[in-house]
C-alpha cells in the first residue's frame, strides 16, 4: 500500500484536490516518519529543523482551499536546504559562524513558492556553505543515505536527497555549485535538477560560488521538476543574474520522441579510467535503452573540458574566498570578541566559527585571487570558461541533449573519504563542466549497482533547454 | 603658480595628482532601494543588501550609470559602453561584505580633463563605486558604526599628475564641485562629506645637473579646499627638508600614506598592524556587464547642458552683461536659467539682471531657501521691468509691488491694479490735479511771488501727493513749473 | 610575480592574514599540500587559454533592465536588535577602529 511518504508532488496534488487528502494529514504524516526515524538506531538527520508551522501553514492551506482556492501547489510542503532564507527562520549553512542568525527575508524562490500556497516543511543538512560532497562537514553531523544508512548520501545538498528518498518530504530545494545537486540525487535514486544558470533567483541564497550557484530540486518525478518550475523560475528584480525565461508550460509536459533524439556522449568522459565497472555498465544500459528506441547516439569531442576542472577550482575556490568575507559577527552570528582590536575580532570569530574544510577552500581561495601570488591565473581560469562555454553550446546545435554519468563510483560508507585528491577531482569531473557552461542538468536515477546502490546518469541541455531535457526524462520514466 | 621652484643649490617642481570621491545625488543607493538622504537616526536606511546579509545581492540603478556617465561627458572623457564592476577586497568594520563593490579593470570613463583658468589638467578614469558605513569614536575605546551612508553611489574622478602647487591642486577641487553640482550630479556639501580628495604628491628635484624623486606621499581624506592647500605646502616642505636630510629613494608603485592633522598643522602617517594588503580584484559575478546603447548616452549628455564657463561666455555677449555680473548669475544653474527666462520674457536683460542680483538674490540668501521655494517666478520680474519700463509705475512704487508679490505672490499687474498704483501718465488728468492744488495753496503762489525758489518743488510734491504718488513726476514737474511761469 | 609551487612560512601567514584566520586554524603541509595540487591545474589553463574574451564567460544585459529610482523599505530597529546584542543605541558596536576613514 502506498503510505503518503511514497507520493510524489503530483499525485498529493491530484488527492488534495479530489478530497482524499487534505494537508495538515500530508503534513503530520511527514512529522511522524521524521520523529519516528530520529529514534532510530541510525536516523537520517535529513532535518536540522522540522518546522512547527508546518502544521499551522497546513490548516491555512486547507481552509482556502475549502473556500475554493486552486493554486497550483495549495498545501504541498517542501523541504529547504539550510543555506536558502525563509523569513524568521534559522539559517545556518550547515556552520557555526551562523549561530543564531535568524533570516530577515524571503529567497525569492521561497516567496514564489509561499504565493503558489506551498508550504516550508523543514531546513535540510549540508556540508558547511555548501563545500563538500558527502554532507559529513556540516556542524550539525551527518546525515545518512536511506538506501544504506551506513553511507553517505551525497553533497553538499545530502539532506535534501535524504528527506526525499527517505520519505519525509515530497520535494526538496538544494542548491548547486560544481554537482551538489546531482550528486546526492544520483547516491539515493532519485531526480536532481539543476536548471540553467539564471532560471532560478539566487536572491536569499546564501553564496558560495556566485557566477556558478544555481538553486536546485530533488524530486520523485519528473512532472514535479516541472511543476515546482513552472511556479518559481523567472526574472527577479533583486538578482540582476536572473534570466527572462518563461517555463510556465513546464507544468504541462509531454514526452519527447526519442525517436527523434540526438544524443551527443563527451570522448573525454568516456576514456576516463576512474569510472567504476558497474557504473559504466548501467550507464552503457542506458545508452543502449535509447538506441532502442530510435536515438542517434555519436560520440562527440570537447578537448577543452580538459581544462574544466582547473577552471572550476579557481573561479569556485576565488568565490568563496570572496563571498565569505562578510562573515565577521559584527552585524550578526557568531562573535567572539577577545576585547581587543577589531582585527582580533575578525580572527577569533572566524577561527571558531568556520570548520576546517571550510577555512582551507577560504585560504586557498585568497592564494588563486591574489595575483601576488598566483599571478594571471584568475584571468586564465575565465578564459577557459569562456571557451568551455563557447564549444559546448556549439555541440547543441547539433545535438539536442548530451549523456553522461554523474558520479565515478556510489555512495561511499561514511567516514571512509579520505582527502585524497583524485577522489576529489574524480567526483567533480562528471559535473563541473556544467557549471561553467550554465547549462541545465538533471540526474535520473538509472539503475543499481550488485549491492543495490542507486546509480545516476546525466541528461544535459543546451541553456534554456529545461524543457528538452525534462521531456526525455519523462519519456524513460512513463516507460519503465 | 606653477613651474620650477629654486631653494638653495636646487630647483625642484611640485607635482600633485588627485583622486575626488565624490556622492551622488541619486534617489536610491547604488546598489539597493534604500533613500539615499544624508542625515537621520543612525542605521534607519539600511537592507539586506547595503547590510551585507547573506544571499543579498546588489542591483545598480540606472540613475547611478547615468549621472557617472554625465560626469564623464562634462569633463570630455571617453565613455565605457560595457560597464563591469570588481569586488576589492579588505576588512574593515565599516565596509559590510569585505569587499567594495568598485571599478577596476574597466572604469565607466577614461581621459579627459579639467580646465583651471586656462591650464588643461588631465584626468585618467572616472570610476563608479560605493560608500561605505560611518564610525563614531567613544571613550570607552569601542566604535560606533551607522551603515546609513554603506553602499552611497560614489564616482572617484582621478587625476593624472598635473597640478603643480598646493594652490593649483585646492582650485582643481573647487572646479570639480562647480561643475558637478552644475550638472546636478551632486549637492557636494563638503561640511557632510559628500566629496573627499586624496592627493599624491612627491617632487622633481634637480641638483648638480641629476633629476630625482622623491618618494610619492598619498595624503587621505581632506574634505576642503583649505586643508587641501595646507596639506600640500606642508608636505612638499617636508619633502624638501627629507630630500635634504634623509634622502628616501622614489619606489615606482609605492606610496607612503598620511593623513592632514589640520589641529597640529602637518601631516602624519598611518600605519596598519599588519602592512600585507593585497586587494585581490575580482570580477563582480553578481552584477552582469551592462551594454549601454546610443539613447542611454544621449539622456546622459542632456544631462549636462552648457557648462559653466560656455554659459558666462554666452551671458555676457548675448545679454551685454559686465564680466562679474555674469559670473553671478551663470554660479548656479538653476539661478542662470531663472535669469534667461525672466531677460527672454522681459526683453530688458540689463534691467532683469539689476533686479536679481540687487533685490531678489538678497532676499534668497536672506531667508536660505531655493529660487524654487520663492513664491514668485522669473515672469513676475519680466512684468515688474515691463511695468517700470512702460512707466506704468515708478521705480520706488516698483520697490513697493517687489516687496508685495514676494509676500503673496501675486502678479505684479494684480497688485499694481489693487492699489490702483497706475502711474498717471495723462496729462489732462495731471492738469487737474495742478489747477486743485493751485487753488489750494495761495500762500504758495504769494511766496513765489516773493521770489521764495522752493515754491515749484513744493508744489509739485503736493501734486504728487494728492495724486498718491501715481502722477508721472516728470510731467507733474513740467506742467506745475509752466503754470507758475505763467502766474509770474 | 613570481608564482611559487609551494608555500613558504611568510606566505602563510600572509595568506591566514588575509583570510583573517588565526594560525592554528589549518595545518600547513596540507594547505601546502592542496596548493601544489591546484597549482599543478594551473599549467592546464595555459593550455587552453585561446584569444577568448574573458568578459564572454559572463552574459551581458542591456542598460534599460536597470534598476529604476523607487525607494524601498528599511529595516526596523527591532529586527536590527534582533540580529546581534551589539546593537545598542541605534549603532553597531565594535572595538576601537582608527580614526575616521583613515585606514585606507
Amino acid at each position: 500500500m502506498m503510505t503518503i511518504g511514497d507520493l510524489s508532488v503530483t499525485m498529493l496534488a491530484e488527492k488534495l484536490a479530489s478530497g482524499e487528502l487534505d494537508s495538515v494529514s500530508i503534513v503530520r504524516a511527514y512529522r511522524e516518519a521524521w520523529e519516528q526515524d530520529e529514534k532510530s538506531e541510525k536516523p537520517l538527520h535529513g532535518y536540522i529543523e522540522f518546522f512547527d508551522s508546518a502544521e499551522s501553514d497546513a490548516v491555512e492551506a486547507d481552509t482556502a482551499r475549502a473556500a475554493g482556492d486552486t493554486r497550483p501547489l495549495l498545501g504541498i510542503p517542501f523541504a529547504v536546504k539550510d543555506n536558502i532564507s525563509i523569513k524568521g527562520k534559522r539559517c545556518t549553512c550547515g556552520s557555526r559562524i551562523l549561530e543564531g542568525y535568524v533570516a530577515p527575508y524571503n529567497a525569492t524562490v521561497i516567496d514564489r513558492l509561499i504565493a503558489a500556497g506551498a508550504i516550508p516543511l523543514g531546513r535540510t543538512n549540508m556540508d558547511e556553505f555548501a563545500m563538500g560532497s558527502s554532507t559529513e562537514y556540516s556542524c550539525h553531523g551527518p546525515s545518512r543515505n536511506p538506501v544504506d544508512r551506513d553511507r553517505t548520501p551525497g553533497g553538499s545538498s545530502g539532506g535534501s536527497a535524504a528527506v526525499v528518498a527517505g520519505g519525509q518530504a515530497p520535494v526538496a530545494l538544494g542548491t548547486e555549485t560544481g554537482g551538489s545537486v546531482r550528486l546526492p540525487a544520483s547516491y539515493c535514486g532519485i531526480y536532481g535538477f539543476k536548471p540553467t544558470y539564471g532560471t532560478l533567483s539566487r536572491s536569499g541564497v546564501v553564496a558560495f560560488g556566485s557566477s556558478l550557484d544555481q538553486v536546485g530540486l530533488l524530486a520523485r518525478s519528473v512532472d514535479d521538476l516541472g511543476l515546482m518550475l513552472s511556479v518559481i523560475a523567472g526574472r527577479d528584480p533583486l538578482d540582476n543574474t536572473s534570466a527572462d525565461r518563461d517555463f510556465s508550460s513546464l507544468a504541462h509536459l509531454s514526452c519527447a520522441d526519442l525517436s527523434k533524439l540526438k544524443i551527443a556522449l563527451p570522448k573525454e568522459f568516456m576514456d576516463e579510467q576512474g569510472l567504476a565497472p558497474e557504473i559504466a555498465a548501467v550507464f552503457e544500459e542506458t545508452c543502449r535503452w535509447f538506441r532502442d528506441r530510435g536515438a542517434a547516439i555519436e560520440t562527440v569531442s570537447i578537448p577543452v573540458l580538459e581544462a574544466a576542472i582547473s577552471s572550476y577550482y579557481v573561479i569556485a575556490l576565488s568565490e568563496a574566498a570572496s563571498n565569505l568575507s562578510r562573515f565577521d559577527g559584527i552585524r550578526y552570528g557568531l562573535r567572539k570578541d577577545p576585547l581587543a582590536s577589531f582585527d582580533d575580532l575578525y580572527v577569533a570569530t572566524r577561527s571558531d566559527g568556520f570548520g576546517a574544510e571550510v577555512k582551507r577552500r577560504i585560504v586557498i581561495g585568497n592564494y588563486v585571487l591574489s595575483t601576488h601570488f598566483s599571478g594571471d591565473t584568475y584571468r586564465k581560469a575565465m578564459n577557459v570558461r569562456a571557451r568551455i562555454q563557447r564549444d559546448v553550446a556549439a555541440v547543441f546545435e547539433t545535438h539536442d541533449i548530451l549523456l553522461c554519468p554523474t558520479n565515478p563510483a556510489p555512495a561511499f560508507p561514511l567516514g571512509s573519504r579520505v582527502d585524497d585528491p583524485l577522489d576529489m577531482y574524480l567526483t567533480d569531473l562528471y559535473t563541473t563542466f556544467v557549471n561553467l557552461a550554465r547549462i541545465p542538468s538533471l540526474s535520473i536515477p538509472a539503475g543499481k549497482t550488485a549491492a543495490g546502490l542507486p546509480v545516476g546518469v546525466q541528461i544535459c541541455g543546451p541553456m534554456g533547454g529545461e524543457k528538452t531535457i525534462l521531456e526525455v526524462a519523462r519519456a524513460r520514466e512513463k516507460s519503465r | 603658480m606653477s613651474g620650477l621652484h629654486k631653494d638653495g643649490d636646487l630647483t625642484y617642481e611640485i607635482l600633485i595628482g588627485c583622486e575626488i570621491h565624490c556622492e551622488l545625488k541619486t534617489p536610491t543607493k547604488a546598489f539597493c532601494a534604500c533613500e539615499n538622504r544624508y542625515g537621520g537616526m543612525p542605521n534607519t536606511r539600511v537592507c539586506p543588501v547595503c547590510l551585507g546579509l547573506p544571499g543579498a545581492m546588489p542591483v545598480p540603478s540606472k540613475e547611478f550609470v547615468e549621472l557617472g556617465a554625465a560626469a564623464g561627458y562634462a569633463f570630455s572623457c571617453g565613455i565605457n559602453r560595457f560597464v563591469t564592476f570588481d569586488r576589492k577586497h579588505y576588512f574593515y568594520p565599516d565596509l559590510v561584505k569585505g569587499y567594495q563593490i568598485t571599478q577596476y579593470d574597466i572604469p565607466l570613463c577614461h581621459d579627459g580633463h579639467v580646465m583651471l583658468d586656462g591650464k588643461k589638467v588631465r584626468l585618467e578614469r572616472i570610476h563608479l563605486e560605493e560608500d561605505v558605513g560611518k564610525s563614531i569614536h567613544r571613550e570607552d575605546g569601542r566604535s560606533c558604526i551607522d551603515f546609513n551612508r554603506s553602499g552611497v553611489p560614489l564616482i572617484e574622478i582621478v587625476s593624472k599628475p598635473d597640478l603643480s602647487s598646493p594652490e593649483e591642486a585646492a582650485l582643481f577641487m573647487q572646479t570639480v564641485r562647480e561643475i558637478l553640482r552644475y550638472i546636478g550630479v551632486t549637492e557636494g556639501n563638503l561640511e557632510e562629506g559628500a566629496m573627499r580628495c586624496d592627493a599624491n604628491i612627491n617632487l622633481k628635484i634637480v641638483t648638480n645637473g641629476t633629476e630625482y624623486r622623491t618618494p610619492i606621499s598619498e595624503i587621505k581624506n581632506m574634505n576642503s579646499f583649505r586643508s587641501i592647500r595646507d596639506a600640500c605646502t606642508y608636505e612638499a616642505g617636508r619633502q624638501l627638508e627629507e630630500f635634504r636630510s634623509n634622502r628616501q629613494p622614489y619606489t615606482a608603485g609605492f606610496k607612503n600614506t598620511m593623513g592632514w592633522d589640520d589641529a597640529a598643522g602637518r601631516t602624519v602617517i598611518q600605519r596598519t598592524k599588519n602592512s600585507f594588503t593585497d586587494y585581490r580584484f575580482v570580477v563582480e559575478p553578481d552584477i552582469p556587464p551592462v551594454i549601454l546603447d546610443d539613447a542611454f548616452l544621449a539622456r546622459a549628455r542632456s544631462r549636462v547642458g552648457e557648462l559653466p564657463a560656455e554659459k558666462r561666455e554666452r551671458f555676457r555677449r548675448e545679454y551685454g552683461l559686465s564680466d562679474s555680473d555674469a559670473k553671478t548669475l551663470t554660479s548656479e544653474r538653476e539661478l542662470a536659467e531663472w535669469f534667461e527666462d525672466a531677460a527672454k520674457e522681459s526683453g530688458d536683460p540689463g534691467k532683469v539682471a539689476n533686479w536679481i542680483l540687487g533685490e531678489l538674490l538678497a532676499v534668497r540668501n536672506d531667508r536660505n531657501i531655493d529660487l524654487a521655494d520663492l513664491p514668485i517666478t522669473p515672469a513676475h520680474i519680466a512684468a515688474l521691468v515691463h511695468a517700470l519700463g512702460s512707466n506704468t509705475i515708478t521705480s520706488r512704487q516698483a520697490k513697493d509691488v517687489f516687496a508685495e508679490m514676494l509676500e503673496t505672490g501675486e502678479r505684479p499687474s494684480a497688485i499694481i491694479r489693487k492699489h490702483g498704483m497706475e502711474q498717471m501718465s495723462d496729462t489732462g488728468a495731471i492738469e487737474r490735479i495742478v489747477n486743485e492744488v493751485f487753488a489750494e495753496n495761495p500762500a504758495a503762489l504769494e511766496d513765489y511771488a516773493k521770489g521764495k525758489t522752493n515754491v515749484a518743488g513744493w508744489l509739485t510734491g503736493q501734486v504728487m501727493k494728492k495724486s498718491r504718488g501715481q502722477a508721472n513726476p516728470g510731467i507733474a514737474s513740467e506742467l506745475v513749473q509752466k503754470r507758475l511761469a505763467d502766474f509770474s | 610575480m613570481e608564482k611559487k609551487p609551494g608555500i613558504d612560512d611568510e606566505t602563510f601567514e600572509n595568506l591566514l592574514y588575509l583570510s583573517r584566520l588565526s594560525p592554528e586554524s589549518t595545518n600547513k603541509e596540507t594547505l601546502a599540500a592542496q596548493v601544489r595540487q591546484i597549482v599543478e591545474y594551473f599549467e592546464m589553463l595555459s593550455k587552453y587559454t585561446g584569444d577568448e574574451n574573458p568578459y564572454d564567460a559572463y552574459p551581458a544585459i542591456p542598460a534599460e533592465v536597470l534598476r529604476g529610482n523607487d525607494v524601498g523599505p528599511a529595516f526596523d530597529t527591532a529586527d536590527l536588535k534582533q540580529m546581534t546584542p551589539e546593537f545598542k543605541d541605534g549603532y553597531f558596536r565594535v572595538p576601537g577602529m582608527l580614526g575616521n576613514d583613515d585606514h585606507r
